[in-house]
């Protein structure tokens, strides 16, 4: 129910600028109606109590960290209880130029209220909670002059917060870059971006030592290497890097490592990791490491571009040692594993052949790749994870087509899995020959029957697992 | 309320007007705060809960019986069976109909949730109530509020000119 006056006021119309002409004729509502709406007259009011505002200052804080600031600031005309509510808020959220007019009035709010906040010197005052900016619904970033703004937002902002957001563009569009990622801040933990472009040659976040958490999506990511002592928790989902040469990650405190979906480029270079719990990584066909042809090793054909360079490009960057892992070393010290990409990929594949021992791995989840080449790289976890508890396959695609053998993994003759080992999960769409080649393959190397549930995804909805039993195999 | 389950820990909430529930820790543990009184030992017999009346304790019960993890072998079979996408659906309806309360239920919740530092249902009352003022005029969103204009005319006047910046 919107006064005629009042109509185009995103969130709280009533807090449009009053301009001379606008306000006699808000006033022509009675000044103050003391009984307005006749069923609030059944529940609070009746009582005299204005519930909402008996709140503590920190209760109405954590209710209005939903609205855009502008929409905080000007609760301030509601009532005196009001007034300086907005001015101890922990967290800020800027949504863009929308429903600004222009972007300069956007800008200039923006600027006046990290002023009033921080101060001019940078701010001696406590920090905040947490900041969001998110430009994506207006392409506010999309002029250079905005770019510059948002800069000095972020740098006016970080030494006083503790969790950064930062969206400049939705999947699909070309991330804005953001300069100079050079970030100093003694509060600052997490730090998320999506669709920015970060460009520098190396992201060194030691002047941030109390950073935990990093969440890159849908980021261009060109760099030759991402530093941070401190980080523990990162996060790389459907970013844009280079195809010649690979980010060195060195993260010596990292706890948990997500890499989703690169949406190009190559697969990121693993310091040592001496405290990862847990990694999850998930390749798909946009990964510049995988052949073509599919084969395990370079294939040797020019027009192969992604084999061509997989140990790098002199012109741009270093050159990686062919004898040894490129990524499942950084992955040994992981207890919890996931590994899925398409069949094609060639990147485990190849790893394999100087597999580290998982001397850690309790539970491991692998896809499909793992049964190409008659399940050379199960055969190869299943003798490098001594201490393994759980394996989860998930086979959801066909059959694969890798079936070079030249350069691979070699098993090591006969072996039996870990004794550790009390279940395998084996999910699939269908229990076909596949299934029933790798139920063999696994009763091979010491894993009985009993301990292996296959679970049949057209049932998932219902309870549809169920132990697989059989007593021979034809 | 709930029931004593072989090898699950209870734990004894107190309400000021002398309702008694009793909870398994881990469902009285979605609280932060008594999450911290549980690790600090400081919760050996029962646990007061001040300023919250029976009947929102036992709504904020409810609440976090639905939200806790599940664990166990019942658990662990029910989160591998159910997509996770699909349980996050199920919680969300749940919580549309949970929420659906008179307003002064609505923040003796917020308070309640503040209180016991409960950060999902914190987010859900806010949210619910941001959403309801959202689109009303200034007096509606007031009376919504039950708040009372106690400005002058020219002293509103005053702080809008005052805070023309965070105005269109």
């Amino acid at each position: 129910m919107l006064s005629p006056h009042v109509s185009s006021c995103l969130i709280f119309p009533f807090l449009v600028a009053v301009s001379p002409s606008v306000l006699p004729e808000r006033r022509r509502t009675p000044p103050v109606r003391r009984n307005t709406a006749p069923e609030l007259e059944a529940s609070s009011m009746a009582s005299g109590v204005d519930r909402i505002s008996a709140l503590p200052d920190d209760v109405l804080h954590q209710v209005l960290h939903f609205l855009p600031s502008q929409e905080v600031v000007r609760t301030c005309v509601l009532a005196r209880r009001w007034l300086g509510v907005w001015r101890f808020m922990p967290a800020f959220r800027f949504n863009g130029a929308k429903g600004w007019g222009s972007a300069d009035r956007f800008a200039q709010f923006v600027d006046h209220l990290l002023h009033l906040r921080f101060g001019g010197d940078g701010g001696r005052c406590a920090p905040l909670d947490s900041c969001d900016f998110d430009f994506d619904s207006d392409g506010f970033m999309r002029l250079p002059a905005n770019e510059q703004h948002a800069s000095n937002w972020i740098w006016k902002v970080v030494p006083n917060v503790r969790m950064l957001r930062l969206r400049v563009v939705e999947f699909g569009q070309e991330p804005s870059p953001l300069s100079d990622l050079h970030l100093v801040s003694q509060h600052l933990t997490k730090l998320e971006l999506v669709g920015v472009g970060v460009k520098d040659s190396v992201v060194d976040f030691s002047g941030c030592p109390a950073l935990v958490e990093l969440s890159m999506d849908v980021c261009d990511v060109f760099v030759k290497q991402l530093l941070s002592p401190s980080l523990k928790h990162l996060r790389i989902t459907r970013c844009y890097t280079s195809e010649y040469t690979r980010i060195l990650i060195s993260v010596p405190s990292l706890v948990s490592l997500e890499l989703i979906e690169c949406r190009q480029g190559r697969v990121p270079l693993l310091e040592s990791l001496p405290r990862l719990a847990r990694a999850v990584v998930v390749l798909t066909d946009d990964c510049s490491d995988r052949c073509s042809k599919g084969r395990f090793d370079n294939c040797g054909a020019d027009i192969c571009e992604d084999c061509w360079w997989y140990y790098g490009d002199p012109e741009y960057g270093p050159i990686y040692d062919r004898n040894n892992s490129i990524f499942l070393k950084g992955l040994s010290e992981a207890t919890d594993l996931e590994l899925s990409s398409d069949s094609e990929l060639i990147l485990f594949d190849r790893d394999l052949k100087w597999c580290p021992t998982f001397t850690k791995l309790k539970t491991l989840l692998l896809n499909d790749w793992c049964l190409a080449a008659d399940h050379n790289a199960l055969i190869c976890f299943l003798q490098h994870s001594p201490i393994l508890e759980k394996l989860t396959l998930q086979l959801f695609k066909g059959p694969s087509y890798v079936t070079e053998t030249e350069g691979m993994y070699k098993p090591l003759g006969l072996s039996v899995a870990s004794n550790c080992l009390t279940t395998v999960e084996i999910r699939c769409a269908n229990v076909d020959s596949k299934v029933h080649r790798l139920l063999k393959i696994l009763t091979t190397y010491g894993i009985r029957l009993e301990q292996i549930r296959v679970q049949q995804t057209s049932k998932i909805s219902a309870p549809g697992c169920f132990h697989f039993v059989c007593s021979s195999f034809s | 309320m709930a029931t004593r389950e072989a090898g699950k820990k209870m734990i004894m909430l107190k309400s000021p007007d002398g309702m008694e529930f009793e909870v398994e820790e881990a469902v009285a543990m979605e609280s932060q705060t008594i999450r911290k009184m549980i690790e600090d030992d400081c919760a050996d017999t029962a646990i007061l809960i001040p300023n919250i009346n029976s009947k929102i304790l036992s709504r904020v019960i409810e609440y976090c019986n639905k939200h806790v993890p599940t664990t166990g072998a019942t658990g662990a079979a029910a989160s591998d069976t159910v997509a996770p996408a699909a349980l996050a659906e199920d919680l969300k309806i749940w919580d549309a109909e949970f929420i659906k309360v008179n307003r002064a239920t609505r923040f003796n919740l917020i308070q309640a949730a503040s209180y016991l530092n409960i950060k999902g249902l914190l987010d859900l009352t806010s949210q619910t109530t941001i959403d309801t003022i959202s689109d009303n005029s200034l007096e509606e969103i007031r009376s919504f509020l039950s708040t009372k204009n106690d400005y002058l005319p020219e002293e509103e006047q005053t702080i809008r000119r005052e805070n023309q910046w965070a105005f269109q």
